[in-house]
Order: structure tokens, then sequence, then C-alpha cells
């Protein structure tokens, strides 16, 4: 205090014009602050207590409530760290209430110190203010009102959040296909490496017995030795014309027709039993066979490939029968191929349809056939699977979308509709349909 | 075809084989390239897994060859089997494949496989790799060949 006093001392000393300014300003104040032209407001007019301070209380309530308001809006919004919408108006805002309050309060001092004069510059002061907030709202607030309010931009938050967890799940789903994916084609390519080796193996080995018996001057197991070298090199044929056509299967599809499955299975059938002519097995078409629209070529040589497999399991010299049929559901046709062989345990009816996977060495398949199956179902949008009690049989199961699907590979078939597919959970799904 | 003489013949055990191979081919070839060595004394040879623990159960082997891949059944099948019976575990089982892949060398040695051996595509390596096989069984570790 001494020192402002100091200070303003020092200022005045400067100039005898500073000292003459001093002066007025006094003046000026004290002419303001002058309360002598008016009664203290308790004795302008008849004021009961209550009344009296009932006025004054609400006026300090409501002077406290106007300065606490900016107070509070300032607090809160540098807390939540955000920066202030509008600045200009928002600090117009604020001396605006401010000088309301400040109006209030000196109202309530009027009780006891009726200064109208400073009342009067408040007041001034106040409707200064107050007309330029106005004049500064009116570009703001369209804009203002624009802002989005937190309740929908919350909504809009949780939508988006929403989409973004979808999206990570589908983006979890299409990586865990991907690896599935990966690690198929890891199996594919380790089961071609190791089953093609097997009859190099056998090739090798006997051209080598051969030489050495050669070299010995033996000829009596020649004729052996090279049968089996023969059959051997047969064999790999077989083979790689298998994952030849297993490759085909897997290619992109032709158009879809409504493919006469009838007419297909029929012939097929006829071209079958002549090449089987002499046994005593009978390959029979039990019920009527829906058509269904698929790539014909594939379908094709889908049928072939169970019915070649049927007869290839039926007992050989037995009064076998291969039974072919259809059952009609809502979504899919159902057919069936089945035989009156051995029949195919449990434990590995999941197995049978992946590649080079045979009951035993010497049933004379390559055990592609069914891989083969499996591929052109699971390309078609379809899914295949077997139902089998060892001893009695197996029948091998293609179901087929009745509406072709856009892309197979991707749509999730609704399994719902069919009820047997239900049932048939149990039963062994081929690896590329699986239900989870 | 080599021939160990690093011991004399008639202190070697000679070994009774049994051989778990469902391609005849296969068969036939290890039977042959193995009939003139005279270290094995019998070779007996299935098809069938549940042939194999049969045989095994009475018959009286120093030496299991096994092949992996025995159609639907798993060649990994038997030597689980065979290596979680208390009366069979102590016979040797080698493991004969096609396959080199790692995880099938891997998961033939976590089932306890005493040996694992890739069945070679060059024949002339085929005589000497399963003499080295015999040799080692029935000179090498003839203990562990002895019959319990």
């Amino acid at each position: 205090m001494a020192r402002a006093l100091a200070l303003c001392n020092a200022w005045v000393q400067k100039g005898p014009e500073r000292a003459l300014w001093c002066f007025y300003l006094m003046d000026f104040l004290r002419w303001l602050f002058d309360s002598s032209d008016w009664p203290q407001r308790w004795h302008c007019g008849e004021w009961s207590a209550l009344h009296g301070y009932t006025h004054i209380a609400a006026d300090l309530a409501i002077a406290g409530a106007y300065f606490a308001i900016p107070v509070a809006l300032l607090i809160l919004t540098l807390r939540r760290g955000r920066d202030l919408p509008f600045p200009g108006v928002f600090w117009l805002f604020c001396a605006f209430i401010m000088s309301c309050g400040l109006g209030h309060f000196i109202d309530a001092m009027m009780f006891y110190q009726p200064s109208y004069r400073v009342l009067t510059g408040v007041k001034v002061t106040t409707a200064t203010v107050s007309w330029f907030t106005l004049i500064a709202l009116i570009p703001v607030v369209p804009r203002a009102l624009a802002l989005p309010s937190i309740v929908r931009a919350n909504a809009q938050l949780a939508r988006e959040n929403e989409a973004r967890r979808a999206a990570q799940a589908a983006l979890r789903a299409r990586n865990h296909t991907l690896r599935q994916k990966s690690q198929e084609l890891e199996q594919f390519v380790h089961t071609i490496a190791h089953d093609l080796k097997s009859p190099l193996v056998t090739m090798g080995g006997f051209v080598a017995i051969a030489r050495a018996e050669l070299n010995q001057g033996r000829h009596e197991n020649l004729e052996e030795n090279l049968a089996r070298v023969e059959r051997a090199s047969q064999r790999l044929g077989e083979l790689t014309q298998g994952l030849l056509d297993l490759a085909r299967a897997g290619r992109a599809l032709g158009p879809h027709t409504s493919v006469d499955v009838q007419a297909l299975v029929e012939r097929l059938a006829a071209e079958l039993r002549a090449r089987a002519a002499g046994s005593k097995l009978r390959i029979e078409i039990t019920t009527p066979l829906p058509p269904v629209p698929a790539d014909a070529g594939r379908l094709g040589a889908m049928f072939e490939n169970m019915i070649v497999n049927a007869i290839n399991h039926n007992y050989p010299d037995a009064n076998g029968e291969v039974r072919i049929g259809a059952e009609l559901h809502e979504n899919h046709v159902h057919y069936f191929v089945s035989d009156d062989g051995p029949g195919i345990a449990p434990e590995h009816q999941q197995r049978i349809f992946g590649l080079f996977q045979r009951l035993s060495r010497n049933d004379g398949s390559t055990g592609v056939g069914l891989a083969l199956v499996e591929k052109v179902a699971r390309v078609h949008g379809g899914r295949v699977w077997v139902e089998s009690t060892p001893g009695k049989g197996a029948t091998f199961w293609v179901a087929l979308p009745r509406v072709a699907t856009e892309e197979p590979e991707a749509v999730d078939i609704d399994r719902s509709d069919d009820q047997p597919i239900i049932e048939a959970k149990e039963a062994a799904w081929s690896k590329g349909a699986t239900l989870d | 075809m080599v021939q160990g003489s690093d011991a004399g013949l008639s202190t070697v055990r000679k070994l009774s084989i049994l051989l778990v191979e469902d391609n005849p081919d296969h068969a036939a070839l290890l039977r042959i390239t193995l009939q003139y060595d005279q270290r094995v004394a019998r070779i007996e040879w299935v098809c069938e897994p549940t042939e194999a623990f049969e045989r095994l159960r009475h018959g009286d082997f120093d030496l299991v060859l096994l092949d992996l891949d025995l159609g639907l059944t798993s060649g990994f099948d038997v030597l689980m089997g065979v290596k979680a019976d208390a009366a069979l575990r102590r016979t040797p089982v080698v493991i004969l494949s096609t396959s080199d892949a790692p995880r099938d060398r891997r998961r033939a040695y976590d089932l306890h496989a005493n040996s694992y051996v890739v069945k070679p595509v060059d024949g002339r390596q085929m005589g000497a790799r399963l003499a080295d096989v015999i040799r080692y069984w029935a000179v090498c570790d003839a203990g562990a060949a002895l019959r319990q």
C-alpha cells in the first residue's frame, strides 16, 4: 500500500498538470459516490423489515449467482481441456452477466448508501455491454445451434463404435479364414509331396534291385521287379491326373444352368454299368433326381466320382447295389449315393473327404475322388457328408442350393431350413463346410 | 551293402523285426533289401494297425519298422499305442516314412519314436540306410533290443 502511494506520489511529482488531473479525478469520484442528494432506500417509502430484507437478500443472491456463472463456466470449460467455442461472445457474455450482478449488488447497497450516480453508471455499462453481446450473438447463434448436442454426438459415437467393432470382427473372421486356408494349403502341399514320393520310392528301389540282380547275372525276378516299377509309374500318373482334375474342379465355374440331373446320372450309370459289365453289381436310381442350378461339367464329374467311389467300395462279387437318389428340401436338394460296402467307422468319416485319404491302400482308388466331390459341392455353395454304420454300407450326401449363390465360397448357408441337415450334424461334415 | 566289421557276427544278436507297412510294394522292397542281412533273423510283415498290435503282443520282436501312412489310420496311432503299452514300449520303434517334413519328425519323437528314417527315392541309398538301421539296433545298441 505504501509502495502504491509512493508510486502515485512519484507520478504526481512529474508535473503540475498531473496533480491537477489527480485533483479532477478525486473530485469526480467524490461527486460520483456522493449520496447526499438522496435518502437511504429504507427511508424512501414505507418498507417493512421483512420486505426490505427480502429485497436486499434477493438482490445479493442474484448478484452472487451472476458473479458465479461466468466463473463456473470458465472453470468447467478449462477443466475439460476443451477450447472455448466462440471465445469473443464468451467473454462478452461474462462481462454482461458480471455487470448485471454488479447492478443488483449496488441496488442492494441503496438501502444504506444511496449512490444513485454509481448505480446509473453501472446500468449504463450493463446496457451497453448487453447490446454489444446481443449484436455479437446474432451471427453466432445459428452456428452454435449447429453444434451437435451431446446426446446426438454420443449416439453418433456409439454408432461409429459399433461399426468399428463390426469391422474388427469381420477382419478377425477374415484373418481366421485366411489362416485356415493357409493351413489347408500347407496340408495340401505336404500331402501331395508325401503321396507322390511313395511311388517314386518304389520305382527307385526296384530299379536298384533289378540292377543289382542283373549285375549278379540273375534274371528270375526281373519281370516282377519291372511290373512293380510299371505299376508305381501308373499310380504316379493317376495321382497327377487326379490332382489336375481336382485343380480344375476348384477353378472358376462356368455359367450356372439348370442341370437335368436325372438325365446326367442316367447317362453316367449306363456308362459305368457297361464298364462294370460281368460283375453282379447293380446301379439303381431309386428316386427322381430334381434339376439344380450348377456348372454342368463340374456336376457330371462330381456324380461320376461319387458313383465310382460307391462301385469301388462295394464288396467284390457280392450282390452289391449302388443306389442313387435325392430328397427335396426347402432351400437345398440333397443327393445321395449309397453302397453296400464295408462302411466307414465314425472316427474316419470326417477324414474321408480329405485329399489322398483312403480306407486302405488296396481299394483301387487314388484318394482324389471324394476330395473332388467335396470341392465341387463347396464351390457351388453346397456341402458333403457321409452316413455310415461299419459293415452296413455308406451313404454319401451332397446338398446343393436350389437357387444359385453369387459367391459360393463366402456364403454361409442357412442351415436352419433343412431339418435333416441339423440331424446330420453328428455325421461328418467335410472340412470345407464345418459348422462353426 | 554295408557289412559291419566292428563285432564278430557270432556275438551279434539277430533281430526279429515287425514291419508295419500297408504299401505292398514298399513292404516287398524292404524285405528284399534286408533278406541277405545276416543280422536279421526274420521279418514279419503286417498291413493293419490292429494286426500289428496282435503280433506285437504274441510275437517276440526286437525292432518295429513302422510306416507313417497307413491309409486312414496313421502310423502315429500305432506308435502311440505301442509306447502307451507297458509291455511293448521298450521295443524300439523306427519310423520309416516318405515324409521328411519337420513336423512329422517332431511328432514322431514327441510320441517317443526311437528313430526316424526317411525312405530314400534313390534306390541305391535304400540298402545302405536300412543296413545302418539294422546295424545300429543289432550292434551299437544291442542292449536296447534285448527282449524284456
